[in-house]
């Protein structure tokens, strides 16, 4: 069991740069006590040259904005997913990899920093993109997935080399099943009727997955040629997301695919179905 | 939920900046004591020396170079071309130079921007500006500028950017030659800056320099 306490605790903040005022803000919040994992980060984090912490910090606290922005986003929940956010929010995290990485610190350990600066300014609200399938703060995973993310993108640059054929298989294989009767004009909806035969495999559970990833991608069930899910007790957009692809910022690719039954990403009430984008 | 994520924006804009500020005693200005920036990965961070005793290094304390070459320029490098200080260097690096819409140029024999640079620029040699048959880089370099050469030799600068330019102070012809080069070739003066105090300037008031 969590055990949590209240903290007050007075933070002092110096406006740097174009901004430059400085004044002081009183901040009260429930903070959860470090982990060994996180007290392990903070002591090479304090090893560190002050240039290089100086860097590091830097592009953490570009980071917790570009997370902060994104939460803002969905509070205002001005609909249509804004995948400019997630773009920036992951551009910035690589940022701050690559920071570590030149200060020689692992992802990991920049992951638990980070987690620690999150859990200062969130408090207990753990923003969706960090939570996991158990809906638990989780920056390792974030970040794996964000360095995943690119690592694709500079293959894909660096070989040049496109499967063609691969990609027009994988093309035409989201591409609605024919409908008798979709040649007229008679509009088809998006949505297939649920009893509709599966025409696509549901999720494959990958045999290293965690209970809360399991217990999410056991419920995904085959409506036609989508994944759907109908939510329970507990679930959030960013857990579904997370056990589903892996990657807990594509809450808002869910969100964006959902807009008839959501109206905000932070609810999600119980028995809503929801359909599934497909896999990148 | 709500309240609180509103309260959060501000601090983490705030936290961004808690970083670094260890009881610096020389500002920038009374509202900013550092400059720190992301330039495509690239981390900046632009200061004064906080040393008060410090003074400005031997090899920009010279006086008295021989005019000429070296004379006092005036304020304007060209009609229509800005002359911005120190202040306007660092709103155009971090208004134009991280989004990609300008550049900040060391105008200087690349000996000189080898030695130490404003954090930021890139070297473009003043006597690359020339348009000369002896000078075969002036047309890949305007064209790599986002220039198109039409057809008759004129050049269309519409997709260009701003460049601003410096070299080693007042007295140095290094920057100003480029600029009147380029006005001549047709570069559009709203797009050219001159920082008229160079390095020597730059250095007078202890912000950092970093050696490529």
């Amino acid at each position: 069991m969590r055990f949590v306490h209240k903290v007050a605790f007075l933070l002092i903040f110096i406006f740097p740069a174009s901004k430059g005022v400085a004044f002081g803000v009183v901040f009260s919040a429930e903070i959860r006590p470090a982990t060994p994992a996180l007290r392990f980060a903070q002591a090479e984090i304090d090893a560190l040259s002050e240039s290089d912490l100086r860097r590091l910090n830097f592009y953490t606290g570009r980071a917790v904005d570009a997370l902060a922005a994104l939460s803002l986003q969905d509070d205002a929940a001005d609909g249509s997913a804004n995948v400019g956010g997630m773009g920036q929010c992951r551009m910035a995290i690589q940022r701050l990899i690559d920071a570590g990485a030149r200060s020689g610190l692992s992802q990991d350990t920049v992951a638990n920093y980070f987690q620690t600066t999150v859990d200062q300014v969130f408090g207990q609200d753990t923003p969706l993109a960090l939570q996991n399938a158990a809906g638990d703060a989780d920056a390792k995973l974030l970040f794996s997935n964000v360095a995943a993310y690119f690592a694709t993108q500079q293959a894909v640059a660096e070989t040049g080399d496109i499967d063609y054929a691969a990609q027009i298989e994988s093309a035409a294989a989201e591409i609605e099943p024919l409908v008798p009767g979709a040649g007229d004009s008679t509009p088809v909806s998006r949505t297939p009727p649920p009893n509709e035969a599966p025409t696509v495999a549901g999720p494959v559970i990958p045999d290293d997955a965690d209970e809360a990833t399991r217990a999410v991608l056991e419920r995904v069930r085959v409506r036609g040629s989508d994944w759907v899910i109908t939510s329970v007790l507990g679930d959030s957009l960013s857990s579904i997301a997370a056990a589903v692809y892996g990657d807990s910022l594509r809450y808002r690719d869910i969100y964006a695919n959902n807009q008839d039954v959501l109206t905000d990403p932070n609810i999600l009430e119980i028995d809503v179905t929801l359909v599934l984008p497909k896999t990148e | 939920m709500k309240t609180l994520l509103t309260f959060v924006a501000a601090l983490a804009s705030l936290l961004s900046f808690s970083a670094g500020v260890n009881a610096q005693d020389v500002w920038i200005t009374p509202d900013t004591p550092f400059v720190e920036l992301d330039l495509n990965g690239e981390f900046i961070v632009i200061e004064r020396n906080q040393d008060n005793e410090a003074v400005i290094p031997s090899s920009f304390a010279k006086t008295s170079r021989p005019c000429p070459p070296f004379c006092v320029h005036p304020m304007s490098a060209g009609e229509g071309v800005e002359t911005v200080g120190e202040i306007e260097l660092l709103d155009f690096l971090e208004n134009s130079v991280v989004n990609g819409s300008g550049f900040l140029v060391d105008a200087r024999t690349p000996s000189f921007f080898n030695a130490g640079t404003i954090p930021g620029a890139i070297n473009l040699p003043f006597n690359l500006f020339t348009p000369s048959d002896s000078n075969p880089f002036l047309g890949p370099m305007l064209t790599q500028l986002g220039g198109n050469q039409r057809g008759d030799g004129s050049w269309d600068f519409a997709n260009a950017p701003q460049l601003l330019l410096f070299c080693n102070g007042p007295w140095c012809d290094q920057s100003p030659r480029a600029i009147r080069n380029l006005l001549a070739i047709g570069y559009p003066a709203d797009k050219l800056l001159y920082y008229r105090g160079g390095i020597q300037n730059w250095l007078m008031l202890g912000l950092t320099v970093v050696v490529p």
